[in-house]
Protein backbone atom coordinates (compact mmCIF):
# COMPACT_ATOMS: atom_id res chain seq x y z
CA UNK A 1 0.00 0.00 0.00
CA UNK A 2 1.11 3.11 -0.92
CA UNK A 3 1.65 6.22 1.55
CA UNK A 4 -1.15 7.89 -0.37
CA UNK A 5 -3.44 4.53 -0.19
CA UNK A 6 -2.75 4.87 3.71
CA UNK A 7 -4.01 8.43 3.33
CA UNK A 8 -7.34 8.11 2.29
CA UNK A 9 -7.74 4.86 4.23
CA UNK A 10 -7.26 7.12 7.27
CA UNK A 11 -9.19 10.09 5.09
CA UNK A 12 -12.25 7.68 5.09
CA UNK A 13 -11.85 6.20 8.71
CA UNK A 14 -12.04 10.35 9.84
CA UNK A 15 -14.38 11.49 7.35
CA UNK A 16 -17.22 8.35 9.24
CA UNK A 17 -16.40 9.59 12.95
CA UNK A 18 -16.77 13.14 11.76
CA UNK A 19 -20.43 12.61 9.99
CA UNK A 20 -21.25 10.72 12.93
CA UNK A 21 -21.17 14.11 15.22
CA UNK A 22 -24.73 15.83 15.75
CA UNK A 23 -24.58 19.28 14.02
CA UNK A 24 -22.54 17.91 10.87
CA UNK A 25 -24.96 17.26 8.46
CA UNK A 26 -22.48 16.25 5.67
CA UNK A 27 -18.89 16.47 4.40
CA UNK A 28 -17.72 18.58 1.22
CA UNK A 29 -15.63 17.01 -0.77
CA UNK A 30 -11.84 17.15 0.07
CA UNK A 31 -9.20 18.49 -2.65
CA UNK A 32 -8.12 15.05 -3.76
CA UNK A 33 -11.81 13.86 -4.05
CA UNK A 34 -12.72 17.33 -6.34
CA UNK A 35 -9.29 16.44 -8.39
CA UNK A 36 -10.46 13.02 -9.10
CA UNK A 37 -13.88 13.85 -9.92
CA UNK A 38 -12.73 16.86 -12.44
CA UNK A 39 -9.61 14.46 -13.67
CA UNK A 40 -12.33 11.80 -14.42
CA UNK A 41 -14.72 14.65 -16.20
CA UNK A 42 -11.66 15.63 -18.34
CA UNK A 43 -10.29 11.84 -19.67
CA UNK A 44 -13.99 10.40 -19.17
CA UNK A 45 -13.00 7.97 -16.44
CA UNK A 46 -14.58 6.84 -13.47
CA UNK A 47 -13.58 8.87 -10.56
CA UNK A 48 -13.88 6.85 -7.34
CA UNK A 49 -15.30 7.25 -3.55
CA UNK A 50 -15.54 10.73 -2.75
CA UNK A 51 -14.34 11.68 0.42
CA UNK A 52 -14.94 14.15 2.96
CA UNK A 53 -11.66 14.87 5.06
CA UNK A 54 -8.06 14.86 3.40
CA UNK A 55 -5.44 13.16 5.50
CA UNK A 56 -2.05 14.56 4.47
CA UNK A 57 1.54 14.46 5.66
CA UNK A 58 4.44 16.80 4.60
CA UNK A 59 7.45 16.64 6.96
CA UNK A 60 7.15 16.20 10.44
CA UNK A 61 3.05 17.11 10.62
CA UNK A 62 -0.26 15.24 9.24
CA UNK A 63 -2.55 17.71 8.06
CA UNK A 64 -6.04 16.93 8.75
CA UNK A 65 -8.53 18.98 6.21
CA UNK A 66 -12.17 18.95 6.72
CA UNK A 67 -15.20 21.05 4.56
CA UNK A 68 -18.32 20.86 6.86
CA UNK A 69 -21.87 21.67 6.36
CA UNK A 70 -23.74 22.19 9.76
CA UNK A 71 -27.30 22.04 10.64
CA UNK A 72 -28.92 24.56 13.33
CA UNK A 73 -29.03 21.96 15.96
CA UNK A 74 -26.03 23.20 18.20
CA UNK A 75 -23.87 26.28 18.08
CA UNK A 76 -20.75 26.20 15.44
CA UNK A 77 -18.50 26.31 18.22
CA UNK A 78 -19.78 23.36 19.80
CA UNK A 79 -19.36 21.55 16.99
CA UNK A 80 -16.21 22.94 16.06
CA UNK A 81 -14.62 21.22 19.66
CA UNK A 82 -16.53 18.10 19.46
CA UNK A 83 -15.05 17.54 15.70
CA UNK A 84 -11.32 18.47 17.38
CA UNK A 85 -12.22 15.96 20.13
CA UNK A 86 -13.26 12.88 17.45
CA UNK A 87 -9.96 13.73 14.86
CA UNK A 88 -8.14 13.75 18.25
CA UNK A 89 -8.92 10.31 19.80
CA UNK A 90 -9.07 8.51 16.61
CA UNK A 91 -5.41 9.70 16.08
CA UNK A 92 -5.14 8.41 20.08
CA UNK A 93 -6.46 5.43 19.20
CA UNK A 94 -4.42 4.44 15.87
CA UNK A 95 -7.39 5.25 13.26
CA UNK A 96 -4.83 7.65 11.79
CA UNK A 97 -1.32 7.36 11.98
CA UNK A 98 0.19 9.92 14.41
CA UNK A 99 3.63 11.16 13.58
CA UNK A 100 4.65 14.62 14.29
CA UNK A 101 2.38 17.83 14.90
CA UNK A 102 -1.49 17.41 14.00
CA UNK A 103 -3.07 20.23 12.32
CA UNK A 104 -6.90 20.55 11.81
CA UNK A 105 -7.79 22.31 8.80
CA UNK A 106 -11.79 23.02 9.34
CA UNK A 107 -13.77 24.91 7.48
CA UNK A 108 -17.90 25.51 7.84
CA UNK A 109 -18.56 25.69 4.16
CA UNK A 110 -22.54 26.34 5.32
CA UNK A 111 -25.07 25.99 7.94
CA UNK A 112 -28.68 25.32 7.44
CA UNK B 1 -18.90 44.96 24.98
CA UNK B 2 -18.58 48.79 23.01
CA UNK B 3 -20.67 50.06 20.68
CA UNK B 4 -20.65 53.06 18.38
CA UNK B 5 -23.50 54.81 16.42
CA UNK B 6 -22.01 56.89 13.27
CA UNK B 7 -22.78 57.56 9.94
CA UNK B 8 -20.71 55.87 6.89
CA UNK B 9 -19.46 52.72 6.27
CA UNK B 10 -17.86 50.91 4.01
CA UNK B 11 -15.53 47.72 3.58
CA UNK B 12 -12.46 47.18 2.69
CA UNK B 13 -11.35 45.00 -0.49
CA UNK B 14 -9.55 42.13 1.04
CA UNK B 15 -5.82 42.14 -0.03
CA UNK B 16 -4.87 38.74 0.67
CA UNK B 17 -7.38 36.75 -1.81
CA UNK B 18 -5.19 37.03 -4.44
CA UNK B 19 -2.29 35.91 -2.40
CA UNK B 20 -4.57 32.87 -0.65
CA UNK B 21 -6.18 31.96 -4.44
CA UNK B 22 -2.37 31.69 -5.53
CA UNK B 23 -1.43 29.51 -2.29
CA UNK B 24 -4.54 27.04 -2.91
CA UNK B 25 -3.27 27.40 -6.71
CA UNK B 26 -0.26 25.90 -6.10
CA UNK B 27 -1.62 23.57 -3.66
CA UNK B 28 -4.07 22.36 -6.62
CA UNK B 29 -1.32 22.05 -8.95
CA UNK B 30 0.64 19.84 -6.23
CA UNK B 31 -2.63 17.29 -6.10
CA UNK B 32 -3.27 17.56 -9.79
CA UNK B 33 0.29 16.84 -10.42
CA UNK B 34 0.54 13.70 -7.74
CA UNK B 35 -3.02 12.17 -8.97
CA UNK B 36 -1.86 12.33 -12.45
CA UNK B 37 1.62 10.35 -11.83
CA UNK B 38 -0.73 7.54 -10.58
CA UNK B 39 -2.17 6.44 -14.16
CA UNK B 40 -0.64 6.96 -17.49
CA UNK B 41 -3.32 9.02 -19.65
CA UNK B 42 -3.88 8.76 -24.05
CA UNK B 43 -1.48 10.89 -25.18
CA UNK B 44 -4.83 12.72 -26.90
CA UNK B 45 -5.71 13.02 -23.81
CA UNK B 46 -2.80 15.16 -22.32
CA UNK B 47 -2.66 18.23 -24.24
CA UNK B 48 -3.88 20.71 -21.58
CA UNK B 49 -5.58 18.70 -19.15
CA UNK B 50 -4.17 19.95 -16.58
CA UNK B 51 -5.67 23.37 -16.55
CA UNK B 52 -8.21 21.72 -17.79
CA UNK B 53 -8.70 20.58 -14.54
CA UNK B 54 -7.73 22.97 -12.54
CA UNK B 55 -10.53 25.24 -14.07
CA UNK B 56 -13.21 22.70 -13.11
CA UNK B 57 -12.13 22.54 -9.25
CA UNK B 58 -11.22 26.47 -8.83
CA UNK B 59 -15.22 26.76 -10.13
CA UNK B 60 -15.89 23.87 -7.23
CA UNK B 61 -13.46 24.90 -4.63
CA UNK B 62 -13.25 29.39 -4.84
CA UNK B 63 -16.59 29.26 -2.62
CA UNK B 64 -15.82 32.84 -1.37
CA UNK B 65 -14.12 34.69 1.48
CA UNK B 66 -14.10 32.94 5.11
CA UNK B 67 -14.22 34.38 8.51
CA UNK B 68 -11.55 32.74 10.91
CA UNK B 69 -12.71 32.45 14.29
CA UNK B 70 -11.85 30.62 17.77
CA UNK B 71 -13.89 28.22 19.89
CA UNK B 72 -13.36 29.26 23.63
CA UNK B 73 -11.55 26.13 23.74
CA UNK B 74 -8.86 27.37 21.31
CA UNK B 75 -9.72 25.16 18.67
CA UNK B 76 -9.42 27.54 15.11
CA UNK B 77 -11.82 26.92 12.41
CA UNK B 78 -12.83 29.13 9.54
CA UNK B 79 -16.44 29.73 8.40
CA UNK B 80 -17.87 31.25 5.09
CA UNK B 81 -18.58 34.93 5.56
CA UNK B 82 -21.85 34.39 3.65
CA UNK B 83 -23.09 32.10 6.31
CA UNK B 84 -22.11 34.58 9.19
CA UNK B 85 -23.57 37.09 7.11
CA UNK B 86 -26.53 35.38 7.63
CA UNK B 87 -26.86 35.30 11.06
CA UNK B 88 -26.37 38.77 11.67
CA UNK B 89 -28.84 39.73 8.74
CA UNK B 90 -31.43 37.46 10.08
CA UNK B 91 -31.04 39.02 13.92
CA UNK B 92 -30.90 42.60 12.23
CA UNK B 93 -34.36 41.78 10.03
CA UNK B 94 -36.07 40.22 13.36
CA UNK B 95 -36.50 43.57 14.60
CA UNK B 96 -39.29 45.26 14.11
CA UNK B 97 -38.92 48.53 11.81
CA UNK B 98 -35.44 47.68 10.78
CA UNK B 99 -33.98 46.52 7.23
CA UNK B 100 -30.00 45.11 7.54
CA UNK B 101 -28.32 46.71 4.39
CA UNK B 102 -24.66 45.76 4.82
CA UNK B 103 -23.52 43.44 7.41
CA UNK B 104 -20.13 42.60 7.64
CA UNK B 105 -18.43 40.25 10.80
CA UNK B 106 -14.51 40.57 11.72
CA UNK B 107 -12.29 38.29 13.96
CA UNK B 108 -11.56 39.95 17.17
CA UNK B 109 -10.65 39.65 20.66
CA UNK B 110 -7.56 37.52 22.47
CA UNK B 111 -6.33 35.23 20.94
CA UNK B 112 -8.07 37.05 17.51
CA UNK B 113 -11.26 34.81 16.28
CA UNK B 114 -12.20 34.57 19.99
CA UNK B 115 -14.76 37.13 19.78
CA UNK B 116 -16.42 39.11 16.90
CA UNK B 117 -16.75 42.72 15.78
CA UNK B 118 -19.78 43.79 13.44
CA UNK B 119 -19.82 46.62 11.75
CA UNK B 120 -23.95 46.93 9.66
CA UNK B 121 -25.61 49.55 8.00
CA UNK B 122 -29.72 49.69 8.31
CA UNK B 123 -32.67 51.23 7.06
CA UNK B 124 -35.09 52.45 9.85
CA UNK B 125 -39.28 52.69 8.85
CA UNK B 126 -39.99 56.27 9.77
CA UNK B 127 -40.93 57.27 13.12
CA UNK B 128 -38.99 54.90 15.23
CA UNK B 129 -36.13 56.01 17.74
CA UNK B 130 -33.16 54.87 16.43
CA UNK B 131 -31.66 55.57 19.81
CA UNK B 132 -33.81 52.56 21.68
CA UNK B 133 -33.93 50.72 18.56
CA UNK B 134 -29.87 50.07 18.44
CA UNK B 135 -30.41 48.61 21.97
CA UNK B 136 -32.86 46.32 20.58
CA UNK B 137 -30.54 45.58 17.55
CA UNK B 138 -27.51 45.01 19.84
CA UNK B 139 -29.14 42.33 21.87
CA UNK B 140 -30.82 40.89 19.33
CA UNK B 141 -27.31 40.40 16.85
CA UNK B 142 -25.35 39.91 20.41
CA UNK B 143 -27.66 36.86 21.63
CA UNK B 144 -27.73 35.95 18.19
CA UNK B 145 -23.95 35.60 17.24
CA UNK B 146 -23.69 34.13 21.24
CA UNK B 147 -26.40 31.47 20.11
CA UNK B 148 -25.39 30.34 16.40
CA UNK B 149 -21.89 30.41 16.22
CA UNK B 150 -21.22 29.91 20.10
CA UNK B 151 -18.59 33.37 19.66
CA UNK B 152 -19.38 36.82 22.24
CA UNK B 153 -19.93 40.10 19.93
CA UNK B 154 -17.19 42.86 21.13
CA UNK B 155 -18.43 45.61 19.55
CA UNK B 156 -21.56 46.06 17.11
CA UNK B 157 -21.15 49.23 15.46
CA UNK B 158 -24.47 50.38 13.46
CA UNK B 159 -24.73 53.33 10.90
CA UNK B 160 -28.55 54.00 9.92
CA UNK B 161 -28.11 54.80 6.00
CA UNK B 162 -31.77 55.25 4.75
CA UNK B 163 -35.73 55.79 6.19
CA UNK B 164 -38.34 53.97 4.70
CA UNK B 165 -41.95 54.26 4.81
CA UNK B 166 -44.94 51.19 5.30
Amino acid sequence: MTERDEEIVESLRLADSVTSIDGVRALAPGLHALVATATAKVLRRTGGEPVGVDVTRGGDRVKVKIDAHLDHTRSVAEVVDEIFSVVEADIARGAVEAGGRLDIDLRVVSRG
Amino acid sequence: MDMNEHVSSGTEPDPTSSESHQETDDQLRGVIDEYMSTFQPEPEDTAGVRERILQLVRDDLYRGPSTHLQTEHGHPFAISTASVRSIVRNAVDSVDGIRARSVDVEPAGVPEGSAATVSLTVAMRAGISFASTADVIRRSVSAAILAELGIPAARIDINAEDVYVD
